[in-house]
């Protein structure tokens, strides 16, 4: 059952020459218990695309095309529509759970409000269902925990109230963006593990934003891969793992040094030469051209269509037909 | 390994630092940031050090880089006890070791052109350098990174954050230096750059014979640059060896949960792994058993008791573990 339509998402700043496209024509969907990765690296519009669900965008930034949730279209929904379902049916978390916590609260009353706010709880009850929401969470010693500041806790921990409180409303959907990057990665690891069990748990639909292709392969069944702006290719994860169609997706994982099979290997790295395209330049074809070691004449003429290559799975690419 | 080989040696270096008192009586606590660490570095190989965040491993590079004091023990470059040098002398011997940061935005000053920056270990460590020869010396050094001679004339914010870090290289290899110290070189950037600064990296090594102690959070990197690495958990150095050895046969619990910790497509099926809690080290330094054990899946009654040392468990293979 579908919870989310995007459908041809457009983000633009406003700049002193016009508006830039920060985010191209985005359009997927998202089931109920469904995990959907957003893959791409810096500049690429993946944490524009979430923040634009969940109508957080830049001042500067305006968002065109529909994000239907439930039937109904967020890009023209009003703010005080938006702050009811913020934090009750669409919950976020954030890489950094140091600067999205409040240092000057404790952990209990930052839980609590949520509650409060869209529960309409009084305080104790509030706290009551935070010590809960904390003990479900892992979080060891929970009954203390609840008066502990921000600072008290260490990085896991932290990330690990951050997703109490984003849980707190049992949303419809989680939004995690780059929700381990900070962590180390034993500490990655287990938060990843609780993330998955959570959302099997609560029936939630994920949307999880990284540059990490291992956490991709790892919690989600759909992945998106953006580049300049632009969905480049998507597909299910398992399918793009093993068989990697447009040119960005397959040079993204070439350029990882690889631990497979652990033998060590000496030598060089595949690289994608140049740099990400600025947003604001005017291309007429591919924005990955200049960088893709197939692209032809008509590459950089015109854009390029969206290609069918499999079992929902997609490729914008002019060429892609000839190898995949 | 003949001992002209060497060029770096460490032995039993310690660095602890005193915390405030709790109250005026008290005793002064301490933190033994690092404890017993001892390795070598053969010219012209790469050495790694992982680890996760707080066991010790920016405490090391900055004893290396001599930015700090021991507490107790040597680190030896060509021969030379740095600790040991008067003033003048260690400032000679600098120019014999570089570092480079992670950060490539902090750590070029926004001020400077990059050909100020470039030279700037030039004016410090060769002052009797020629206006010509630095001007030389410059474009050699950019040459060398990929980058343009007319480059020296841009500021940092000119540059991507790839060509930043290829900066920060050019003004370490300014000087010549024999060790190059790369305190998490790619962690901050994207993967595609992140291939082409491991490339450079290795290129450089080819053609001047530099030395790396690469330190790093990410195995793959490390497993991907170094030939022998030395992995750290709470100040101490708890298993050692070639690269290819340890990654394929960890033997130190830690190493093993370290490994099977990196997300991946392979081990999302495998039944939930074995996780290593996050709390409970053992950060009393008077401690008389193993720091892990509070972790570790094997720990036993002996692991509190008897701390293990470093010993040879396969052919140059070291763990510091009893069950190893």
């Amino acid at each position: 059952m579908t919870l989310l339509t995007v459908d041809r998402l457009s983000v633009n700043l406003q700049g002193e020459s016009g508006p830039v496209a920060l985010v191209r024509d985005v359009s997927f969907t998202l089931d109920r218990r469904e995990t959907l990765g957003i893959v791409g690296e810096s500049g690429c519009g993946k944490t524009m695309t979430a923040l634009a669900l969940m109508g957080l965008l830049p001042e500067a930034a305006r968002a065109e095309g529909r994000i239907l949730f439930d039937g109904e279209d967020l890009v023209t929904a009003d703010e005080a529509r938006l702050c009811a379902l913020r934090g009750d049916r669409i919950a976020m978390i954030f890489q950094e759970p140091m600067t999205s916590l409040n240092p000057v609260h404790t952990v209990g009353a930052q839980v609590a409000e949520v509650l409060r706010l869209h529960r309409a709880m009084g305080e104790g009850e509030a706290l009551a269902e935070a010590l809960r929401l904390l003990d479900l969470v892992g979080i060891p010693k929970a009954r203390e925990r609840l008066s502990a500041y921000p600072h008290q806790l260490s990085g896991g921990q932290r990330q690990r109230v951050m997703i109490a409180a984003a849980l707190a409303c049992r949303p419809d959907i989680l939004l995690a963006d780059e929700p381990t990057t900070a962590l180390d990665v034993t500490v990655q690891a287990q938060i990843l593990d609780l993330i998955g069990e959570l959302v099997r748990e609560f029936g939630m639909a994920l949307v999880l934003i990284t540059h990490d292709l291992g956490v991709v392969g790892q919690v989600t069944d759909r992945v998106i891969v953006m580049y300049a702006g632009n969905v480049v290719e998507s597909g299910p994860t398992e399918t793009i793992f093993a068989k990697r169609a447009h040119p960005y997706t397959q040079g993204l994982f070439a350029a990882r040094p690889r631990q497979a099979g652990r033998t060590s290997q000496r030598g060089r790295l595949d690289t994608i030469p140049g740099v990400v395209p600025d947003p604001s330049a005017v291309i007429a074809g591919c924005r990955f051209a200049d960088r893709c070691r197939h692209a032809v004449d008509i590459c950089h003429r015109q854009p390029p269509p969206l290609v069918p290559i499999g079992a929902d799975h997609d490729a914008l690419c002019h060429r892609v037909r000839e190898w995949a | 390994m003949s001992a002209p080989d060497i060029l770096l040696e460490v032995t039993a270096l310690e660095r602890r630092f005193t915390l405030p008192r709790r109250h005026l009586l008290a005793a002064a606590p301490e933190v033994h940031a690092l404890n017993a660490v001892d390795f070598t570095i053969a010219r012209g190989h790469s050495f790694g050090v992982v680890g996760e965040s707080g066991c010790g491993k920016s405490t090391l590079a900055r004893l290396v880089m001599a930015l700090d004091r021991p507490t107790a023990g040597s680190v030896s470059l060509l021969g030379r006890n740095l600790f040991a040098l008067g003033p003048d002398e260690l400032r000679l011997m600098r120019r014999h070791f570089q570092i480079v940061f992670q950060d490539p935005f902090g750590s070029l000053d926004p001020r400077f052109k990059v050909g100020r920056a470039i030279g700037e270990p030039l004016d410090a460590l060769e002052p009797d350098t020629t206006r010509a020869e630095r001007r030389e010396r410059i474009a050699q050094s950019l040459a060398d990174v990929g980058l343009k001679p007319a480059d020296a004339g841009k500021y940092p914010h000119e540059f991507s954050g790839g060509q930043r870090q290829r900066i920060a290289i050019a003004r370490a290899l300014i000087v010549r230096p024999d060790l190059i110290v790369a305190d998490e070189p790619v962690s901050a950037l994207d993967v595609s750059v992140q291939a082409q600064v491991l490339n450079l990296m290795a290129e450089l090594q080819e053609r001047h014979g530099v030395t790396y102690m690469l330190i790093s959070h990410d195995l793959a990197v490390v497993e991907h640059v170094a030939e022998t690495i030395a992995v750290m958990y709470l100040g101490r150095i708890v298993e050692q060896g070639l690269a290819a050895q340890v990654f394929a046969a960890p033997r130190h619990p830690y190493t093993q949960a370290l490994l099977d910790a990196v997300p991946s497509l392979e081990r999302r099926d495998r039944s939930r792994r074995q996780r290593i809690p996050e709390m409970g080290a053992s950060l009393d330094p008077y401690d008389p058993g193993c720091p892990f054990r509070a972790r570790c899946p094997k720990a036993e009654a002996r692991c509190a008791a008897e701390r293990p040392g470093l010993r040879e468990v396969a052919g140059g293979q070291r763990a510091a573990c009893h069950f190893a």
